[in-house]
């Protein structure tokens, strides 16, 4: 008993000492609480010195129909050209709600100097060729309503195409913060703007067909109702993995829990042998267990995003102007119901136009496209012409 | 008598250091052309030229009534060509490098084939890669011969071949010619067997045809004088004055072409002796021939 | 002629070609073989289109291999020997040239019609999900093309006097060096004509087309 007792008392005092550490003398913390504001004020200050100083280069505004830009005098003829481009190709989505939203957006395109400048040769490599200061690259930043929108950093010389394109993003994301949950966050915090978005093409076709979720190979399949799962349009069901997923495609599944399990540490939950019984034997109890193991917001909405930029593409087409509008004044709040108030007409009919569209992209010839037969047959007609003329003598 | 081949002015420069120069040559048809000359002289370009393997740079060449290069194809169609190195598919066996040409020739005569295929103990299932030297030149003839044509050109055709087999590849050749009004240009500088075979020469040197006549012409017309007493300088002679070499004091020997026994009397009128005249051999009168051309005659 | 033309050529390439129509059938059995998992009636569908898209990379290696074999093939004989033979042949020379291209390309004919036909029994033993088919002929014929463009780059040059492929090769430097050096002075900010080259090539529109898209035996 005395042994247990000194051994307990051990127990206790290697306890104390190991929390003797963690203990912090108050003096201490406000002193190092004080430096962090510090610090943190200066770099405030820093960022605004900066920030003014990058500043220094920009003219006054100058204006691409109702958006308004900020950029030096070099760059104003192309961001003009560019952004009025981006603003006529928001318009073929919004219609003159594009106006209105450009109105709140301001732009502004800065140039970036640095002091070294590499040039890539094939073959040599990086050589430094240039050690006065220069512009390196330049930026685009976005503000709609005060408000700070994530900017994209471009190449220099600017580009007018890249800039366009970059323009149409931030415009995107700036009104994607205008609409309505649920449907801002599934639409991944952009309004599909871009032309290409619009496409449902062979590739969009296999994509789907190819699904590692069962309920898209479903809708590509031409099951409408799992178009309509698959998108969400309803809500998010309560048992993702049995709404979305067959048995056929757990091992997937595990395979990104094992991840999940490696990143998270839960060893302990199932070992290495036991996941591989999972993803390379298809033991599918073992398989179900992984995916139990993923938390919920683990299983995101199976539809590609690319898939739901084209269908919200397709409502805007459909719904002409003043689709903002009207998804702003819906009060559905499922993904169905505001798709339903951009388009104006109801889901199902949105959906199955779409349908139509993923149908009518499935490629159809078992052969080789023209393109292919064309600029083969024309390399072989040159490298033959080329040798019936070649006299290997002389 | 229609010429075979036709070489007017014919000029070709292949590399720096040798040139065709301004070849004028003509081979009859019926004739047997011996193509004489050392090596390096030109004689397998002449006829890689006349075949249309290559394109002169200047002159006329035409090939059983065909201008080539242009009439190439027509001409090779009426040509058996055998070349001085093999020229064959070395992975092929003898009867499928027969089968092969044959698809190329209408002409070709199968029994015929097959009977030089055995005279010259040749198997079809034999590869080429693994025939001697001797084999594979007999196959070449072969082939030639097999497609009748009515020009045969061979470049060297008996080179490094034993006796055996040289009489085998002439006999079947002078067989072929025999029977035939073919026409034959076949060089080589094995001088003693163009003697046996050829009615006409051509002697080429350095890129030039230094001589073209009859056989017979060749084998009697160049003789060597043993002269004595000559002046230093001689006029226009009724002879051709190929060398003069001093032996002994005033004794001189003339290598000479065109000589006939009464031009003694020109001799005597210039002062100088006739000591012999001395007949050669076609070796001998070749070597004389070109050791003229190399030192630009008589000076 | 073409006959004999063929088969000599295809005397010369016999053991490349048979071997490439081996790996020809190898190649769907591995892909199928290789799945990671199926249901109990079908492949599972995500698996089977990436087997295949890797199987695509596979066809295209075999392309190149027996097309670089068969042009090469095409003119070793005549290159060893001065083309002497060929030249003394009693056919125009383009003629001679256009028997060799035939022979040739009826040679790959021969592998891309063994890939089309054992990608065919393949895909018709195999379970095959309902939304995915098999195209054997598509693919038979993207072989074909695909193969010979690499035979046609290959003969073209083996079949050109030296003085030619010098006269190219130099001429291309020309280009690379000039192009380098006014954008090392300055005078255009990168090399203009080496971007645009690439680009022209590796272009979907480009000789290359046929190797930049996937040869898919299965698809959708």
């Amino acid at each position: 008993m005395s042994e247990l007792r000194l051994l307990a008392a051990a127990c206790l005092a290697l306890a104390c000492a190991g929390a003797l550490p963690a203990q912090q003398d108050a003096a201490l913390l406000t002193r190092r609480d004080a430096l962090r504001a510090r610090a943190d004020s200066l770099q405030k200050v820093f960022g605004a010195l900066d920030a003014s100083a990058r500043d220094a280069g920009l003219t006054s505004e100058v204006q691409a129909g109702t958006l308004r830009i900020r950029t030096t005098t070099a760059l104003q003829p192309v961001a003009i050209a560019a952004f009025t481009r981006a603003v006529t190709e928001a318009r073929r989505v919004l219609g003159a709600d594009a106006d209105s939203m450009a109105g709140h957006l301001q732009l502004t395109l800065r140039e970036h100097r640095g002091t070294y400048r590499y040039k890539w040769f094939p073959i040599v490599g990086s050589v430094l060729v240039d050690t006065t200061e220069h512009i390196v690259g330049a930026s685009l930043e976005g503000r709609l309503d005060g408000r700070e929108v994530p900017g994209v950093r471009l190449d220099y010389p600017v580009d007018r195409d890249e800039l366009a394109a970059s323009a149409l993003s931030i415009f995107e994301r700036a009104i994607a913060s205008r609409v309505p949950t649920p449907m801002e966050p599934w639409l991944d915090h952009r309004v599909p703007l871009h032309a290409a978005q619009a496409e449902l093409g062979p590739d969009m076709f296999r994509t789907l067909a190819t699904s590692e979720a069962a309920i898209v190979r479903r809708c590509a399949a031409g099951d409408r109702s799992a178009c309509r799962l698959g998108f969400a349009l309803d809500s998010v069901p309560s048992n993702p993995v049995l709404a979305w997923y067959d048995a056929s495609d757990l091992p997937a599944l595990a395979r990104s829990a094992g991840d999940h399990i490696q990143r998270v540490g839960m060893t302990s939950a199932l070992s290495r042998d036991e996941q591989d019984a999972c993803t390379v034997q298809q033991q599918m109890e073992i398989c179900r267990r992984m995916v139990a193991l993923l938390p919920a917001g683990a299983f995101r909405i199976p539809m590609p995003g690319a898939a739901r930029a084209s269908l919200t593409r397709l409502a805007f087409e459909m719904g002409g102007a003043r689709g903002i509008e009207r998804l702003r004044a819906s009060a559905d709040t499922t993904i169905g119901g505001q798709l339903a108030a951009v388009a104006g007409v109801p889901a199902d009919a949105l959906l199955g136009r779409w349908m139509e569209k993923l149908i009518a992209a499935r490629p159809s010839s078992p052969l080789p496209s023209a393109t292919f037969v064309l600029a083969s047959l024309a390399c072989i007609m040159v490298c033959l012409g080329w040798a019936m003329r070649g006299r290997p003598w002389n | 008598m229609s010429d075979a081949i036709a070489l007017k002015h014919v000029a070709y420069r292949p590399a720096k250091e040798f040139a065709i120069r301004d070849l004028t040559m003509t081979v009859q048809s019926g004739a047997i052309y011996g193509f004489l000359g050392p090596n390096g002289s030109g004689k397998t370009t002449t006829i890689k030229l006349i075949l249309g393997m290559q394109d002169a740079d200047d002159g006329l060449i035409e090939v059983l009534g065909h201008q080539i290069p242009q009439g190439a194809p027509q001409a090779l169609a009426r040509i058996g060509y055998v070349p001085e190195k093999v020229h064959l598919y070395a992975s092929l066996t003898v009867g499928e490098m027969m089968d092969h040409h044959r698809a190329f020739y209408g002409t070709w005569d199968a029994a015929r084939a097959d009977e030089l295929r055995r005279q010259f103990s040749l198997r079809s299932e034999q590869k080429i890669e693994r025939l001697s030297k001797g084999e594979a030149g007999k196959l070449m003839m072969l082939l030639a011969l097999a497609t009748q044509p009515e020009l045969l050109v061979l470049d060297e055709p008996t080179d490094g071949l034993d006796p055996v087999v040289r009489r085998d590849v002439l006999g079947a050749l002078v067989e072929y010619v025999s029977t035939r009004n073919a026409t034959v240009l076949v060089s080589s500088h094995l001088v003693h067997e163009q003697e046996r075979v050829c009615d006409w020469v051509g002697v080429m040197d350095g890129g030039s045809l230094i001589a073209e006549m009859p056989m017979n012409t060749f084998r009697s017309g160049i003789k060597r004088l043993r002269v004595s007493g000559a002046p230093p300088v001689l006029p226009a002679a009724p002879f051709t004055l190929l060398g003069r070499t001093t032996t002994a004091g005033t004794e001189e020997e003339w290598g000479v072409r065109g000589w006939q026994p009464d031009m003694g009397a020109w001799l005597t009128a210039q002062g100088a002796t006739l000591r012999e005249v001395i007949d050669l051999d076609l070796e001998e009168s070749f070597v004389e021939l070109l050791s003229s051309a190399r030192t630009g005659g008589a000076s | 002629m073409f006959r004999a033309v063929l088969y000599t050529q295809w005397k010369w390439t016999r053991p490349a070609i048979m071997l490439a129509v081996l790996v020809a059938g190898y190649i769907p059995v591995a892909a199928l073989r290789a799945m990671p998992y199926k249901t109990e009636s079908t492949y599972y569908i995500p698996s089977l289109y990436r087997g295949m898209a890797a199987a695509s990379t596979y066809y295209q290696w075999l392309a190149l291999f027996v097309a670089v074999v068969v042009a090469i093939s095409a003119w070793q004989a005549d290159g060893h020997r001065q083309h002497v033979y060929a030249l003394s042949l009693p056919v125009p020379r383009w003629r001679f040239v256009l028997l060799r291209f035939g022979a040739g390309a009826a040679l790959l004919g021969v592998v891309a019609a063994a890939v089309g036909l054992f990608g065919g029994v393949a895909a018709a033993i195999a379970p095959l999900p309902p939304i995915l088919h098999a195209y054997p002929v598509g693919l038979a014929v993207r072989f074909w093309l695909g193969s010979l463009i690499p035979f046609g780059l290959i003969f073209a040059l083996l079949v050109s006097s030296p003085k030619r492929v010098r006269l190219v090769v130099a001429g291309v430097a020309t280009i690379v060096v000039v192009d380098m050096a006014l954008a090392a002075m300055g005078v255009i900010d990168k090399p203009v004509v080496i971007g645009t080259i690439f680009d022209a090539i590796y272009s979907g529109r480009g000789p290359l087309a046929a190797f930049l898209s996937k040869w898919m035996l299965v698809d959708v």
